[in-house]
């Protein structure tokens, strides 16, 4: 199988999820441009063929303007891309050598999906890829909206003057896809059909898109979806948009921290507390001599219990909730409204108003965030974003964990925690726009069509996470819960937090046991408050915990990505920054505190 | 060749910068700056565009271009020459 068809098109066109329809896999799909920022590979099979398929970051032209967009240029280019002398930031295409990359070869076929409701936006990229001479088939995909905004292509003409084949398909719903399949087959089969595609030859400029567009675009009468209209005019006007956004914002909190207190208390706990953990501890306490053996397992920080209950009741129930409201959110196409409503705001701390996408992430988990910062337009605001993400916004398994710790005490407190941390982001942002060097790139971007969330690609995604989450998210917490058991058992945990006392005890006036979630926290995140839970804290020293935990380290997961995305000094430099500004905090926090109660 | 010549654009109004384009109001689009996407996003001499407003705080203006919407910061509006229709 050393044939590779490429997926490709502009930025939201329905890529990622043609692909999945393609494959049966599952890669991430949202409305906005920039979803896709790395490639994923999968196989589509057919009657005993099969053939790999590549799902690439869409781009406009074959000249890159951010790292995501490099990533296509790349695959169809191969080694000879090179800095487009005309705009030195971007990096093109060039096209007098042959596209050939030394380690994967030229691609046997690109699948050119190609938006009917945004034709002309398309068709440059597809006139350039044309240009290259490898054979392409058309996806017209979302005739659907197309037709709502009184739009028809005619398929029969487009395909006889650019000489390709043009498969209609709907890639949400599915229509068309086998189709497209059986054609990718024939294509592969039988290379005649590109021989026809050699002959035309259309320049790939900007008078061809619009000639082409005049012969093949008919308008009919368009069927106005009004609500649509009204709802994009009062979501992106600033009155009453930004008011809509601090609902929207605070229905969105309200619905992570509701829904998953719910799943918690009224599913997930009785079934760990009551069903599954006391036969587990009942078989262990049968075959495990008591001890220190047996306590590592059952004892009071027996990983069967903690190890268990941390990850499935504490945590999970927040997963769910988050990645639900999330996936409503980013398949709607809010977003990016959300992004230009606070596009003025982000300026003044040198940011993209689109950064508001890779943080919001960043609350479910900092990894794929710290990706998505692949899509902002400049190093500087990549770097910034990064940082803002690895020091204040708490992974979804943390929120979890500060919900239980805190809001079961005070909700105000757990309120303030979140508050404390945006004004401590703000702060950050204002000086790190002063220090880090570069320049913050003009806003520029689609607003995508608001679309009604599609219940089957919500509860996919959902499904998706649960099953990420355990494989990814509970066993490493698991594993991270049982070293504690260990440490806590053996007397090294003990050990390690009269070492480090004075600043404990001292400077955030905490006891020594709470040495113990600064070890764990540079495991997993949630592991920096977790074991706080079981300490008899004042509130005062609950937010001083929280604090310290939120801004402390990253996990070791996170600066793994950082090092890669970036440079390992840039890693370690997180690491201390972070850790400097959680002691800062926590000492002013102990100290301010005790004046003020 | 990667981006057409500029057209001809014959001016019948005033030309003004697409930063003062009142919202609401259509223009035909005389000059653009070089930039590598706005030909893509439908901003090229001699398309009608429409504003659709503009945000707060020294924000992006909505630009309309066809059937998209278009987030355009002012720094590049100003470097767009429309003239009103």
């Amino acid at each position: 199988m050393d044939q590779t068809v490429l997926l490709m098109g502009t930025p939201n066109v329905g890529k990622s999820a043609l692909f999945n329809r393609l494959t049966g896999l599952n890669v991430r799909v949202a409305n906005y441009t920039g979803t896709t920022v790395d490639y994923a590979s999968g196989v589509i099979r057919q009657e005993g063929e099969q053939v790999k398929v590549v799902d690439v970051p869409g781009t406009y032209s074959l000249c890159a303007t951010c790292e995501a967009e490099e990533v296509a240029v790349e695959m169809v280019c191969g080694g000879s891309s090179g800095v487009c002398a005309r705009r030195p930031a971007a990096a093109c295409c060039q096209k007098t050598a042959p596209p050939l990359s030394e380690d994967s070869g030229p691609p046997a076929l690109i699948v050119y999906v190609l938006d009917a409701g945004n034709f002309e936006g398309g068709l440059y990229l597809l006139l350039e890829l044309l240009e290259l001479k490898i054979p392409l088939l058309v996806a017209l995909n979302r005739g659907d909206l197309a037709l709502e905004k009184g739009c028809v292509v005619d398929i029969k003409a487009l395909a006889a003057i650019l000489g390709v084949a043009v498969v209609p398909t709907i890639a949400l719903s599915g229509e068309g896809v086998e189709e497209l399949k059986a054609r990718i087959f024939a294509m592969l089969d039988d290379r005649s059909a590109s021989l026809e595609q050699s002959k035309k030859r259309i320049l790939a400029s900007w008078d061809n898109v619009e000639m082409l567009t005049e012969k093949v675009l008919r308008k009919t009468e368009a069927r106005k979806n009004n609500s649509r209209d009204r709802w994009d005019r009062l979501l992106t006007n600033p009155w009453p948009g930004l008011l809509l956004a601090a609902v929207i914002l605070l229905l969105v909190f309200a619905g992570i921290v509701g829904v998953g207190m719910g799943l918690r208390r009224f599913i997930l706990l009785p079934l760990f507390r009551d069903l599954l953990i006391p036969p587990l501890v009942a078989l262990a306490a049968m075959l495990i001599p008591a001890g220190t053996i047996q306590d590592i397992f059952i004892g009071e920080y027996g990983f069967l219990i903690k190890g268990l209950e941390w990850p499935f009741t504490l945590v999970l129930p927040y997963v769910l909730s988050f990645y639900f409201v999330l996936s409503l959110v980013e398949d709607s196409g809010y977003m990016p409204r959300l992004g230009i409503l606070l596009d003025g705001l982000f300026k003044r701390l040198g940011l993209p108003g689109t950064g508001i996408i890779p943080l919001m992430l960043g609350y479910g988990c900092g990894i794929p965030a710290i990706m998505a910062t692949r899509a902002l337009g400049s190093q500087k605001e990549r770097l910034m974003v990064t940082v803002l993400i690895c020091l204040a916004v708490p992974c979804i398994s943390q929120t979890g964990a500060f919900i239980s710790l805190l809001a079961a005490r005070s909700i105000p407190v757990m309120i303030a925690l979140f508050v404390f941390s945006w004004l401590v982001m703000i702060i950050a942002g204002l000086v790190l726009n002063r220090y880090i060097e570069g320049t913050r790139a003009e806003t520029l971007m689609e607003i995508p069509d608001l679309l009604l969330p599609r219940f089957e690609v919500v509860a996919k995604k959902l499904w998706l996470r649960l099953k990420l989450y355990v494989t990814d998210g509970a066993l490493p917490m698991i594993f991270a819960v049982a070293v504690a058991s260990v440490l806590y058992e053996t007397g090294l945990m003990a050990a390690f937090g009269r070492a480090i006392s004075p600043l404990v005890t001292l400077w955030l006036r905490l006891p020594e046991e709470a040495a113990a979630p600064l070890v764990l926290g540079i495991l997993r995140r949630e592991l920096a408050v977790l074991p706080l839970l079981d300490l008899d804290l004042s509130t005062l020293q609950l937010f001083t915990g929280a604090v310290v935990g939120l801004f402390y380290v990253p996990c070791i997961a996170i600066v793994a990505t950082v090092a890669r995305e970036f440079k390992m000094a840039f890693a370690l430099g997180i690491l201390l920054f972070t850790t400097f500004i959680a002691f800062f905090f926590g000492g002013l926090i102990a100290r301010l505190g005790s004046l003020l109660l | 060749m990667l981006f057409c010549q500029e057209k001809e654009i014959s001016s019948a109004g005033p030309c003004i910068r697409l930063s003062s384009l009142p919202p609401g109001q259509r223009a035909l689009v005389i000059s653009v700056p070089e930039h590598p996407l706005l030909y893509s996003l439908g901003l090229r001499p001699g398309k009608v565009v429409q504003c659709r407003g503009c945000q707060l705080f020294g924000g992006p203006l909505l630009i309309k271009t066809g059937d998209r919407q278009v987030a355009l910061g002012k720094k590049i509006a100003e470097e767009i020459t429309v003239n009103l229709i």
